[in-house]
């Protein structure tokens, strides 16, 4: 029944690209045109003739460049050689090839090359369909993270937990690689038990240190998070484990050792959950004689203000606000400071950090977000509690395991509770069950059961599938729904479905398109979608390369922390306000709006945005629209000191056209610094230097235009128009691959913006993989397209891609491989 | 439930429940067979520390006066004088491959690799001795090596733009792109060395609650096995073999006898004294040695680029600045004083050692360990001459009390290849090594 349901999909699919395609070529903004001819043309065809005229010339069987010699291949074997094809139509679509410097046909005929040749494949792949197949899933650390925040309302850092988790693909979640090692193992068990405890909390709670150092941003200024009217300073929110006494200390001062401004008084301010409890100040004229006339012993006595604050606090997260108040700017010049080129932290005193030391005189444990969450019951007398352990584990296993409880899943955390119960009290057997259900691989593994295994009981209660297993080559088989629920919820949340969702697969109805589609909305609605943003399109557009980045100080003396922090979010802000927002996706390369606070305002060169909070702001300078205006892409693609044209190239082509050049090869030697003494170059003469050799132009012929043509934004994102190193104007001019001429960024972006399907077909790739977690091969490219071309009609949606991708068979089916055959991922 | 019923798990029930307060005879049946006895036992161990400190040393402070086995001690070195005769000072030696203009950000890392890495965001350095002798002699024990540190990181410089920041942070590198982390937080190594929890009683609960983990595991991964693929079952297989392995590792750490040992108070944390924080790290790597737990322990006694104050002695200066002394002779004084103090910390951490009994003699006799920095001049950043002595009576495979001098600019990797050939760790080349020393 199932399976009847699948080939009828693959069918239409089928149908729909033989058929439909030369439809919706009229109305898409870029030729897809499907002629409806066959594969049994001849070598002289006007098509092929494109291989012979253009490439050819490397591509034969005397040179073989790159393995590939078109003149021994037949337009009857693109069938058989699809995965060849699928990379040339790639390199022709992206202007890879031929290279700068050869013979180039214009664009018309490589348009309808690409798309006689695409239909040719669209049409195989439709005769064979393969819909891949993703290995045995591991939750990553920011999938568990997120788990555990919903299962347990635990709020947990997954990068203080768990070890990092190999990419591959630019993701962090693609089976194939995501393995484990021993200590792997070691830290999940452990991570475990520190969530259990912080779940669960104890009355028995021991006494402990946690340390919280306050971040890298700047502090003269107001915090964003913090109250208004203070300067500076830290939130953290807190578990605490119990209801007791905790000592606070903290550190105040300039995280140099000294304490500076000291002429001046500064209030130090505590707040928990917004109630101000302490207050001290540091500074004025006593002390600032004291440090200067008893040094160190004065520095002693400032510290030890700070030390020692023993407070009751109840259990359960607590706001904890350590914080200056904001004082009258006029009252010194230590804000001129900020200006100082080695980091800009000027001399006011910082917030260092805030420690914890306790619980001692534990008095109890009140409720929390987490224990209300758990304890669904509580037993009043010893017979209620095997039900009433049973009703809050299956409880917890059905959203851990994301699917009906069995009795045989119960019987190990049961187990586990009683041995925790042992000499203690239910909630402490409550708590090591959960430990067992956390640390185990059923929470940990996504399964997915090929029901031709038949032989194994099924646990779950979905319908049993039965399918013959008859022939050598393994039949391809639909997900359960309580498997696709589990697909759909990582692939839009990062975590596991929730309560509805789960509901829906129990009752066996998630596979029905229109209550699939309900789903899909439902969730892209949720703020858990937010995912999408953080998790997936900072993966694809590399938003996490600037953190790798340190400025120089005697380069940038501007930039500070907060700079990056600000990056960050108006990335977060900008891209949700297209994708979550259900705008045309290619808004992300045009939008004339973006996020910003006054920081960022400033450094984008917008006086009209005050205080520390972000905001939307309709942009009027042309340079800032789109990703490329953005200084989290701008600063990610550049170098410490100096801009890197090539990388931003690079970038543009692998993010947003999806045709990334080859790696260097090795022993390239890096750009030419500019020495003192010697005339210095700018940047486009060391590039033009660098690249004399014709080897080398193959890929920096196409990139370093692109890079070149924003080469307005210096390393940090700020608009330049001379080079820092030269002070002559900086030349943005260049041709791209298709010989139009650009010069900055705004011809840049409306020349990426003119392909809008190359654009989409990238973004579609990488959410398909992201959504699979497996590598996107060349048999996947036809339902790729197919996507796209769907999408098109939908006016480029967010949602309608998202659709595309979970209506597809390579999400919805398995394939398993044939033995020794064609991997459909990496391993 | 078939998961309790294990045969191991009864045995460390019954090895947890009185281990911690008798000293257990080894049973046979807790010996492996192919472990001979004579390994378990007798045989004295050598154990190898490195303790790195940053900044150099003001080196006419550090040399001592007098060579061979009649010299007399630097001001810097005197804390040491009592294991003067367990004591080798080399001076002369350089490390070039850790010149850079990267300042700081290479120094520690290069320090016992003596290998230049890769100008790369990405690591790629060389393997450091500590790691070679952790392959080589570190394998009985449940920790090949133990890599501490104090203080999480230090100031900016730590990281190049070249480098990255892979090689300011650690002294220990396992593979070229495998740094090590270094452990700052003395309450997870506490726990990592001898159990969570805070008691012996919790120890012993969390303990327990491991090992039903690992069965529960087990169990439920066969279970999920009958129903994949082929293709997943080898997925779930690496996971499986991964909890066997964690299991053995469980099972070392169980065969170790810690019942004599004089466990500390749990850390709370990080002490607030940075001399405290110091010798709680010097502590755990004692006790380690002490019970077997490792064999090879590096050490960082503050970061690279450290902004800490040294007021407990009268330098409220910040570490780093008052590193680049400009010749200034307060400075330099200043610099003295904290130098000296970490020879003291080093003298109470051997001292500790000397009063430890192993086998036939004390700890400290099978000890070899290293002292000494990746830079000479704070204010010149070099390499040459660098401050390193050799401590400890390794076993007696060393010559001890000695000042050698070597000639100028001799390899440091020379020191190195030494070192390790002595403790029975045959390598013909370390880095720029260009042979070993007959004095040693």
């Amino acid at each position: 029944m199932r399976r009847n349901g699948f080939l009828a999909f693959a069918f239409g699919l089928a149908a729909a690209t033989g058929i439909g395609g030369s439809l919706m070529a009229a109305d898409g903004p870029a030729p897809v045109t499907i002629p409806a001819t066959d594969t049994s043309r001849s070598p002289g065809d006007k098509h092929w003739a494109l291989l012979n005229t253009y490439c050819e010339k490397c591509h034969n069987a005397t040179d073989w460049t790159g393995g590939i010699a078109f003149d021994t291949m037949q337009p009857d074997g693109i069938a058989q050689e699809a995965k060849v094809w699928e990379a040339a139509v790639s390199k022709l679509r992206g202007r890879m090839m031929p290279p700068p410097g050869e013979k180039q046909p214009d664009q018309a005929t490589i348009d309808s090359f690409v798309a006689w040749m695409e239909g040719n494949l669209d049409k195989a792949a439709a005769a064979h369909p393969d819909a891949g197949y993703v290995s045995l899933h591991r939750l990553n650390r920011v999938e568990y993270a997120r788990a555990v925040r919903d299962l347990l309302n635990v709020e947990v850092d997954p990068t203080d937990l768990l070890p990092q988790d190999t990419k591959s693909d630019g993701f962090d979640n693609v089976a194939s690689v995501l393995k484990v090692s021993p200590t792997f193992l070691d830290q999940y068990i452990s991570a475990a038990r520190t969530v259990a405890a912080l779940a669960v909390g104890s009355a028995h709670a021991s006494q402990a240190i946690v340390t919280y150092r306050a971040g890298p941003h700047d502090q003269a200024f107001h915090v964003e998070g913090l109250p208004l009217g203070t300067r500076g300073g830290m939130a953290v929110v807190h578990n605490f484990p119990a209801d007791g006494t905790y000592t606070f200390n903290f550190n105040v001062g300039t995280g140099l050792g000294y304490i500076g401004d000291l002429a001046q008084e500064h209030k130090v301010v505590f707040l928990i959950d917004g109630k101000q409890i302490f207050e001290r100040t540091i500074g004025g004229a006593a002390d600032f004689k004291d440090a200067d006339q008893k040094q160190q012993e004065a520095t002693k006595e400032f510290a030890a203000r700070f030390r020692g604050i023993r407070l009751p606090v109840t259990a359960g997260p607590h706001q904890l606000v350590l914080t200056f108040v904001q004082r009258a700017e006029s009252e010194s010049d230590d804000w001129l400071a900020a200006f100082n080129p080695m980091g800009g932290m000027g001399n006011l005193p910082r917030i260092g950090g805030i420690e914890i030391n306790g619980p001692v005189d534990v008095t109890g444990l009140s409720e929390t977000p987490s224990r209300a969450r758990i304890f669904s019951c509580r037993p009043t007398d010893a017979s209620q509690e095997l039900p009433c352990a049973k009703q809050i584990l299956t409880s917890l296993m059905r959203d851990a395991y994301r699917r009906p409880v069995t009795d045989e899943d119960l019987a190990a955390p049961l187990h586990f509770f009683a041995v925790g119960r042992q000499g203690k009290d239910f909630d402490a057997g409550i708590q090591n069950a959960i430990v067992a259900i956390l640390a185990g691989p059923k929470f940990l593994y996504r399964v997915e059961t090929d029901p031709q295994l038949t032989t194994a009981q099924t646990t779950e209660s979905s319908p049993a599938t039965n399918v013959k297993v008859s022939s050598a080559q393994p039949a391809a088989y639909h997900l359960s729904d309580l498997e696709l629920a589990s697909r759909l919820s990582f692939f839009l949340w990062s975590q596991g479905p929730d309560p509805e969702l789960l509901g829906v697969a129990v009752s066996n109805t998630l596979h029905e398109p229109t209550v699939l589609a309900a789903q899909v909305k439902r969730m892209l609605t949720d703020s858990r979608a937010n995912a999408l943003i953080t998790n997936f399109a900072f993966q694809w557009l590399q938003v996490d390369s600037m953190d790798k980045i340190q400025a120089d100080p005697n380069v940038f003396p501007y930039f500070d922390e907060d700079l990056r922090i600000a990056f960050r979010k108006e990335m977060e802000l900008f891209v949700g306000s297209v994708l979550l927002k259900d705008r045309p996706v290619t808004d992300l390369l045009t939008a004339d709006w973006t996020f910003l606070n006054e920081r960022l305002a400033l450094h984008y060169g917008i006086r009209s945005v005050r205080g520390s909070e972000f905001r939307r702001v309709e942009l009027t300078d042309s340079h800032r629209f789109g990703l490329l205006g953005k200084g989290a892409i701008l600063m990610g693609t550049s170098y410490a000191n100096r801009t890197a044209p090539v990388l931003r190239g690079a970038w543009v082509l692998e993010v947003i056209s999806g045709t990334p050049p080859h790696a260097p090869p090795p022993a390239i030697p890096a750009l030419k610094e500019n020495v003192p003494g010697a005339k210095p170059l700018t940047i486009r003469e060391r590039m033009e230097m660098h690249r004399s050799q014709p080897s080398c132009n193959a890929c920096h012929g196409i990139m370093d235009p692109i890079g070149m043509s924003l080469e307005n934004f210096d390393a940090m994102g700020k608009w330049q128009t001379k080079d820092a190193e030269t002070g002559t104007l900086i030349d943005t001019a260049g041709k791209m691959a298709d010989g139009m001429a650009v010069s900055g960024p705004d011809d840049l972006r409306k020349a990426l913006a003119a392909r809008p399907d190359q654009f989409v077909q990238t973004l579609t790739v990488n959410l398909m993989t992201y959504a699979l977690g497996r590598t996107v091969e060349y048999f996947d490219m036809p339902v790729v397209r197919q996507i796209v071309r769907d999408a098109d009609h939908n006016g480029d949606r967010f949602a309608a891609i998202v659709m595309g991708i979970v209506n597809s068979p390579e999400f919805q089916t398995q394939q398993p491989p044939s033995d020794g055959a064609k991997p459909s991922d990496k391993t | 439930m078939h998961f309790i019923t294990k045969k191991h798990l009864s045995r460390r029930a019954v090895l947890r429940g009185v281990g911690a307060t008798i000293a257990l005879p080894l049973l046979d049946a807790m010996i492996p067979a192919s472990t001979a006895l004579a390994q378990t036992a007798a045989v004295p161990k050598l154990r190898m520390g490195f303790i790195y400190f940053p900044h150099g040393a003001i080196m006419d402070q550090w040399t001592p006066s007098g060579t061979g086995t009649d010299f007399k001690l630097s001001p810097i070195l005197t804390p040491l004088a009592a294991f003067q005769k367990q004591m080798i000072v080399v001076s002369n030696l350089g490390n070039r491959p850790a010149e850079s203009a990267a300042v700081h950000a290479i120094v520690p890392g290069t320090w016992l690799s003596c290998v230049h890495p890769r100008e790369t965001q990405d690591p790629y350095g060389g393997v450091t001795i500590d790691q070679t002798a952790a392959l080589k002699i570190g394998q009985d024990t449940p920790l090949p090596s133990l890599e501490v540190r104090t203080e999480s990181s230090g100031g900016g410089g730590s990281c190049d733009r070249a480098y990255g920041c892979s090689y300011s942070g650690t002294i220990a590198f396992r593979t070229p792109s495998t740094p090590l982390p270094m452990e700052n937080n003395p309450r997870t190594l506490f726990q990592r060395l001898f159990g969570r929890g805070d008691t012996a009683e919790e120890r012993k609960a969390l303990g327990d609650q491991y090992d039903s983990i690992l069965d529960m595991v087990q169990s439920d991964a066969a279970s999920m096995q009958r129903q994949l693929g082929t293709r997943d079952r080898v997925v779930l297989a690496d996971y499986l073999e991964s909890v066997r392995e964690v299991e053995r590792r469980v099972q070392k750490m169980e065969k170790q006898d810690l019942s004599k040992l004089q466990l500390p108070q749990v850390p709370l944390g990080i002490p607030d004294q940075f001399p405290q924080e110091q010798m709680l790290m010097f502590d755990m790597i004692a006790l380690s040695y002490q019970a077997n737990l490792t064999r090879i322990a590096t050490m960082m006694m503050a970061a690279e680029v450290s902004n800490m104050t040294y007021n407990f002695i009268g330098v409220p200066d910040a570490f780093h600045p008052v590193s680049h002394h400009q010749g200034d002779a307060t400075k330099i004084a200043k610099l003295v004083k904290i130098q000296t103090f970490h020879s003291q910390q080093v003298a109470k951490f051997l001292k500790r050692l000397q009063d430890t009994p192993d086998g036939d003699g004390s700890l400290l006799d099978h000890s070899l360990i290293v002292y000494g920095s990746n830079m000479s001049n704070s204010n010149a950043h070099n390499q040459y001459p660098l401050p390193t002595s050799v401590l400890g009576g390794a076993c007696g495979m060393l010559k001890s009390g000695q000042h050698l001098q070597c000639p100028e600019h001799t390899p440091l990797a020379n020191l190195w290849l030494t070192l390790m050939n002595r403790s029975g760790i045959a390598m013909d080349k370390i880095g720029d090594s260009t042979g070993q020393f007959a004095e040693i």
